[in-house]
């Protein structure tokens, strides 16, 4: 647990190195949220009917609360690049010789800047929609736990996604490429720009069967009320069967690769 | 029984041979032809505990490989390895333990962060007790005057700086065994003196055993006790450093200073080590000239200004131990120095 902490203390060190950044990035976000705000805004004047019962401060909820999640669960920038970096440089092998298990040591790297991204993007940000914007606000206790676990279980989700993803550097040393492709599928398929609702009825059984689903969809969904219930239930229960899959998947995984390792120069 | 033991260490890498021609960018995605390289091909040694060992050879020897087969990163094709009666990539995390390691070129501090964070995430990471760490963390900034420096984020140090704060890095957890590869590269004369200093303050206060590859020969002869020489995956010399100067020791070098350079000449006997300037050294066998034969010889078509002769250094026996492994094939070029100089 400790090694979670010291994670999470280098990574607000890290964020406080580049101060620029951060600004532009808290700037980025506004002007991200903005976007999709004035988007669905529009979108739902024209045809509220094609939203399938949802009201315009669920939707907007659901949208700005999608774009600020992005930037803590992150899909651009996370394990996988951190993992392939290494593997490029050939600096993974510090990274491989400490008496942690790789697995943990990355998880508990992931969660520091999980955690920093949180206290830095995620809360000023969300503070300042609120004032901005009608916007849900979950009042049921019972909501909001649910909205928090969901969170919780899909940051270790999308973290053997990605974990599993970076791993491909290992044969390739490269992701050039699969990134791109990657990083749309899960911004299509986890329902983080356009919720899952919306899409054709053809595609529901695919989204069904990917694990991204519950990584945005399901805690953004809690958040906004169309997730109640009984199908928040189910919908927490899935992400947690999803997590314990795609652990023992990445352990054999990780298992095999580690044991027929290459490590690019030096 | 001795603390590092490698028998018959080997290590086979399959690489692709990339397609040329029509396309070739394009067939290289589904290429599969491989051809085998043997980076490691037949290495055997032991290294006794507190002993400091210089490990070299030539850029591509296979010192790397084995290094990183010996700290647990890589799994050898065949061959064993006991390491304080681990093997290093069986029970990797256990082994961890018992190592400390110092790559020249790169860093296992965190870039952004100042040095004394780094060292925090590593107690954690090693699960330093708090005595151990104050006490270890209190000797290295006497040792290596880290206070100077440890609140300023690494990637603002200097190199001479961050290896001095990676070598208590990699000392923090008390290792048995320390593994440098190339720590001095790169840094400053005076920088390189600090750190051998250090090395060899606590080789000789803490026992711990020093394994060291290295292309500069002065670490190697103010360092170690012993040495061994690989090349192409193999050994070549394992012994004391005297006994390799007593051993190979017969070649003398003649530093000629010409007022008509360039050297023209092409004497038998002498092999021209390096031209710089008005200045030429050749190295000759004493055994079979005297310097004043060659001076004379040299004499006779040139102009001389300044000369001076130049006791064998382990550098130059070292050169010549690589070029004998080389000589049933053929170099580029004779002359080039086969080992990165300075």
């Amino acid at each position: 647990m400790s090694l979670f902490w010291i994670f999470s203390r280098q990574s607000f060190y890290q964020q406080s190195a580049y101060r620029l950044n951060f600004w532009l990035e808290i700037a980025g976000v506004m002007l991200q949220i903005y976007v999709v705000y004035k988007l669905w805004n529009v979108l739902f004047e024209q045809t509220p009917q094609s939203f399938g019962g949802v009201s315009l401060p669920q939707m907007i909820t659901y949208a700005v609360l999608g774009m600020l999640i992005g930037s803590i669960l992150n899909t651009g920038e996370g394990v996988h690049t951190y993992i392939q970096q290494q593997v490029r440089m050939g600096q993974i092998t510090t990274d491989l010789m400490k008496p942690v298990d790789f697995i943990v040591h990355m998880m508990a790297r992931d969660f520091g800047s999980m955690i920093t991204r949180l206290v830095f993007l995620l809360v000023p940000p969300l503070a300042i929609s609120y004032l901005l914007f009608d916007m849900v606000i979950p009042t049921s206790p019972l909501r909001i736990f649910g909205f928090v676990v969901a969170l919780a279980q899909a940051w270790v989700i999308l973290f053997f996604c990605n974990f599993m993803f970076g791993l491909i550097s290992f044969k390739t040393l490269d992701l050039m490429g699969f990134s791109f492709t990657y990083f749309a599928l899960v911004r299509f398929a986890s329902g983080q720009i356009v919720p899952l609702w919306m899409y054709p009825d053809v595609l529901q059984p695919v989204l069904n069967f990917l694990p991204f689903k519950s990584v945005f969809y399901t805690p953004l969904a809690i958040y906004n009320g169309v997730l109640t219930s009984s199908s928040m239930w189910t919908a927490l229960l899935t992400q947690t069967a999803w997590m314990i899959g795609l652990f023992v998947v990445a352990r054999l995984i990780w298992g095999r690769i580690h044991n027929s390792l290459i490590v690019q120069g030096g | 029984m001795a603390l590092i033991e490698v028998n018959h260490l080997r290590k086979e890498f399959k690489r692709i041979i990339p397609k040329t021609g029509f396309l070739s960018g394009i067939r290289n995605l589904w290429n599969t032809d491989t051809h085998t390289h043997v980076a490691v091909d037949d290495i055997s040694f032991k290294v006794e505990e507190g002993e400091l060992l210089g490990y070299i050879g030539p850029n591509g020897a296979g010192k790397s490989t084995s290094i990183k087969m010996l700290t647990g990163i890589l799994v050898p094709t065949s061959g064993d390895v006991k390491i304080a009666g681990l093997t290093p990539w069986k029970d990797r995390r256990a082994h961890t333990q018992n190592i400390g390691v110092v790559f020249g070129q790169k860093t296992q501090l965190w870039w952004d962060i100042p040095v004394i964070e780094s060292f925090r995430v590593l107690k954690t990471i090693y699960k330093i007790p708090d005595e151990l760490y104050t006490k270890n963390l209190n000797q290295f900034r006497e040792l290596l005057e880290l206070d100077q420096f440890e609140n300023t984020p690494v990637r603002q140090l200097s190199l001479g700086q961050r290896m001095r704060a990676d070598l208590a890095a990699a000392l923090l957890h008390d290792p048995k065994i320390l593994f440098l590869d190339e720590p001095t590269i790169g840094v400053d004369v005076l920088a390189k003196e600090r750190l051998r200093t250090f090395i060899k303050e606590i080789n000789r206060t803490r026992g711990v055993t020093v394994l060291l590859t290295t292309h500069d020969m002065q670490d190697i002869e103010k360092l170690c006790h012993r040495m061994a020489i690989i090349d192409d995956g193999n050994i070549l010399y394992d012994g004391s450093i005297d006994a390799l100067k007593s051993k190979f020791g017969n070649e003398r070098t003649l530093v000629i200073e010409l007022d008509d350079a360039p050297y023209r000449l092409n004497l038998p006997g002498t092999r021209i080590l390096r031209e710089e300037g008005t200045r030429v050294w050749l190295a000759f066998n004493r055994d079979q000239f005297s310097a004043s034969d060659i001076m004379m010889r040299v004499a006779e078509h040139h102009t001389i200004r300044d000369l001076t002769v130049e006791e064998p250094e382990i550098e130059s026996i070292v050169r010549e131990i690589y070029e004998g492994s080389h000589s049933g094939r053929k170099r580029e070029d004779e002359h080039v120095p086969v080992l990165d100089l300075q």
